[in-house]
């Protein structure tokens, strides 16, 4: 497909720790066209940050290949890659640890622009770094404070202009606004899908708040341990879900409301550790439908229609993939 | 009725910093009863992190300071302590922890700044165990393994360091500390914000369990208006350093009546409708160095008329135990302004 911003084949991230080797992304692979938005949902310590992480390399994968403007991101050569760095952003999850403790907003703001040597005229540099906090809804009056000084929701606005500072093609967020109350986060939605309007961008989102996930995204993954476990367009994924692990997590979101309640999935079992994990299915201690194939062999994610895939032995028992 | 195990009372805390004085807290009120979970919400700098910092004694030097107000906890009164600037002697600074950590527990709302990045994480849980219970070292790496497994982390990450796990899991390791000392007070801060649902499901039963089984109190602090209604009795929504409404979740959720309540309820994202755009509202939470003198919701209330710009509302109970403080329902303004 030419609308194919980004194509990641088979990648995978491991560590070594003491007691063996983790893996934390697991032989991902997706595409992510031009101009769309992915959304990236899962447990926490799935893999999603690191999958992010690794696409944009920063921090180097263990195999696979990602593919952008033709060539595979993964393995060009440093000095190659730093010129595409600027298309290629993130906006962290943590924004404390992210930030210098040491450097104003404006500072903040502005080494991006500073690194890559953006808008050498002082002067000028100024005016984008306030037009920056204009567009993220910082008021110029906070230019001059230190991240500590600020709250949770100021300072994820910095790493936001930070992200959007190079004018970037594709946007990593990992988690931008589940530090954010509700009000800010609609505003940020909101910004977000217009910078996405204006300017093409491409996102991948990642967020463990499927409602926010929800609006967003034109698709979703659901991760679990380092795998993609359903995948398909955004509607389906809620109206046709597929996957146990999948019915779980819809069934476990709260409700901000006292009368509508959900029937609630609780998980159980013990967690598989992402270490040295076996051939299984690695949701298999904590899925009600686990046989003994499910011990014994992973599944692949496969398509079984309309573009939605889902990795289960027992999808076509247990569910009616006719309708559609 | 029982005592409260925490009573605050016309609480008042500032910072002061090179380019002013924040304004955080403004005359709070409230009291939390054992068993019963206190939920405070509200916009990012409202000032509830600064609320749970100032119970702990945890105000940053020499920025906060408690200008006003009285901190009672289990019947004691520790607004002394919990001034830092006051407790200026080691003695009093240790009889402080000790009070606070046997009654208190608190879940941070940034994990990493709350463990040791040098020590690996089952350490860390065992060590606040032995800090609370007389207990051997094998003793207590053994209940600090299963309380590891309780908010799901497999037990062969023990001798993991912190930065070897994901941000939920780092969280989950505070709240297994936390939990770790069945403190009879948990305040917990923004405690599943960075956790999956059916993990934040897990804990908040884990919570739930908690309660039931020592009649723990909490302090609940989030924006989640969906947790809320999960696991908190009460709620008190936060603007601008002032409770603007307060009552039970029946009240807030089915009877909503500050226009700063009914915003947040608009603008959340809905699993069973679809729109375009989210609702916010224009503008952002007033600025804490500069507050307004009137209503502080004033310049993004879409209910707001002239008189509101005069007076600083009072709070009004609307109904047996449901306060708000908006000028609609003060009886300040005649019948046909407010429908207005
Ligand atoms: N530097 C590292 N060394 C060893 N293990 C690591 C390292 N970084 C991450 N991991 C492990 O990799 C796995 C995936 O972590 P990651 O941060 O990607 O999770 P996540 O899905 O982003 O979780 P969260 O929602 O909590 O942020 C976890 O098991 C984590 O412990
Ligand atoms: N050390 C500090 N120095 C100066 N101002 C501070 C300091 N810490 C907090 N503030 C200010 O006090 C106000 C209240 O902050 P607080 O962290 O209590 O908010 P919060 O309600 O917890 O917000 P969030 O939801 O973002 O965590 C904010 O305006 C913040 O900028
Ligand atoms: S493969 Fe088996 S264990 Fe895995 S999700 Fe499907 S039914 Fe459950
Ligand atoms: S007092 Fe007036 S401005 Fe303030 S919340 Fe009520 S209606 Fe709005
Ligand atoms: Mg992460
Ligand atoms: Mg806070």
């Amino acid at each position: 497909m030419s609308n194919t911003l980004l194509e990641v084949k088979n990648l995978k991230k491991y560590y070594p720790v003491p007691s063996g080797t983790l893996h934390a992304v697991d032989d991902v692979s997706f595409t992510l066209n031009k101009g769309e938005t992915l959304g990236i949902v899962g447990e926490s310590g799935c893999g999603k940050s690191t999958l992010g992480k690794t696409i944009l390399r920063l921090t180097n994968p263990t195999s696979g290949q990602v593919i952008y403007g033709g060539q595979d991101i993964a393995s060009i050569p440093d000095r190659e890659f730093v010129k595409l760095r600027p298309e290629l952003q993130m906006i962290f999850q943590d924004p404390m640890s992210s930030l210098n403790p040491r450097m104003s907003v404006k500072q903040q703001i502005e080494e991006p622009l500073l690194i890559y040597k953006k808008y050498p005229d002082r002067a000028e540099r100024e005016k984008k770094v306030l037009e920056l906090m204009d567009t993220v809804g910082l008021a110029r009056r906070y230019a001059e404070m230190y991240p500590h000084e600020l709250d949770g929701g100021r300072r994820q606005r910095i790493g936001i202009a930070r992200g959007l500072s190079l004018e970037p093609k594709l946007i990593v967020c990992d988690e931008p606004v589940s530090a954010l109350d509700v009000l800010i986060q609609a505003q940020i939605l909101n910004l977000l899908m217009d910078l996405q309007q204006e300017k093409g961008l491409t996102y991948m989102f990642i967020t463990h708040d499927l409602s926010v996930v929800k609006h967003i995204s034109n698709n979703i993954a659901v991760m679990y341990l380092g795998q993609i476990v359903e995948q398909c367009e955004t509607k389906r994924l809620f109206n046709h879900t597929l996957h146990p692990y999948t019915k779980a997590l819809l069934s476990a979101i709260p409700v901000p409301s006292l009368q509508k309640k959900r029937e609630r999935i609780l998980l159980k079992g013990e967690l598989t550790s992402p270490i040295n994990p076996k051939n299984c299915c690695r949701f298999a201690p904590r899925c009600i439908y686990a046989t003994e194939q499910c011990f014994g062999k992973a599944p692949e994610l496969k398509d079984v229609g309309n573009g939605h895939k889902v990795a289960c032995h027992r999808v076509a028992e247990l569910n009616d993939l006719s309708e559609t | 009725m029982s005592e409260p195990i925490l009573k605050i009372e016309n609480l008042v805390v500032h910072y002061e910093t090179r380019n002013g004085v924040a304004e955080a807290v403004n005359n709070i009120s409230f009291s939390v009863q054992p068993g019963e979970t206190l939920g405070l919400v509200g916009e990012t700098g409202a000032g509830k992190t600064t609320i749970a910092l100032t119970v702990m004694g945890l105000l940053p030097k020499p920025a906060g300071h408690i200008v006003q107000g009285k901190i009672e906890l289990d019947g004691e009164d520790i607004t002394r302590y919990a001034s830092r600037s006051h407790r200026n002697n080691v003695k009093e600074d240790k009889l402080f922890q000790h009070i606070r950590g046997e009654k208190v527990g608190m879940i941070f709302q940034d994990p990493m700044s709350a463990l040791n990045p040098v020590l690996t994480v089952g350490e860390q849980v065992a060590e606040v165990i032995r800090l609370h219970n007389k207990v051997s070292r094998a003793e207590a790496a053994k209940r600090a393994t299963e309380m590891i497994e309780l908010v799901g982390i497999p037990g062969t990450r023990f001798n993991n360091y912190p930065h070897e796990f994901s941000g939920g899991m780092k969280q989950r390791i505070i709240i297994a500390m936390a939990l770790a000392c069945n403190p009879k007070l948990l305040i917990a801060d923004e405690p599943t914000t960075a956790l999956d649902v059916t993990i934040q499901a897990q804990v908040l039963e884990l919570m739930r369990g908690l309660r039931e089984k020592f009649n723990t109190a909490m302090l609940m602090i989030t924006h989640d208006l969906g947790i809320v209604a999960e696991i908190c009795d009460k709620c008190a929504v936060i603007y601008a350093g002032e409770i603007v409404e307060y009552g039970s979740i029946e009240h807030i959720f089915n009877n909503p009546k500050h226009p700063y309540t009914l915003a947040l309820f608009a603008a959340l994202p809905n699993l069973d409708e679809d729109v375009d755009r989210l609702h916010s509202i224009e503008g952002l939470m007033a600025d804490p160095m500069d507050l307004p003198t009137h209503c502080t919701f004033y310049d993004r209330c879409h209910m707001r008329c002239d008189k509101c710009k005069e007076i600083d509302p009072k709070t009004v109970e609307i109904e047996p135990g449901h306060l708000v403080k908006c000028c609609l329902f003060t009886g300040d303004l005649d019948e046909k302004e407010a429908q207005t």
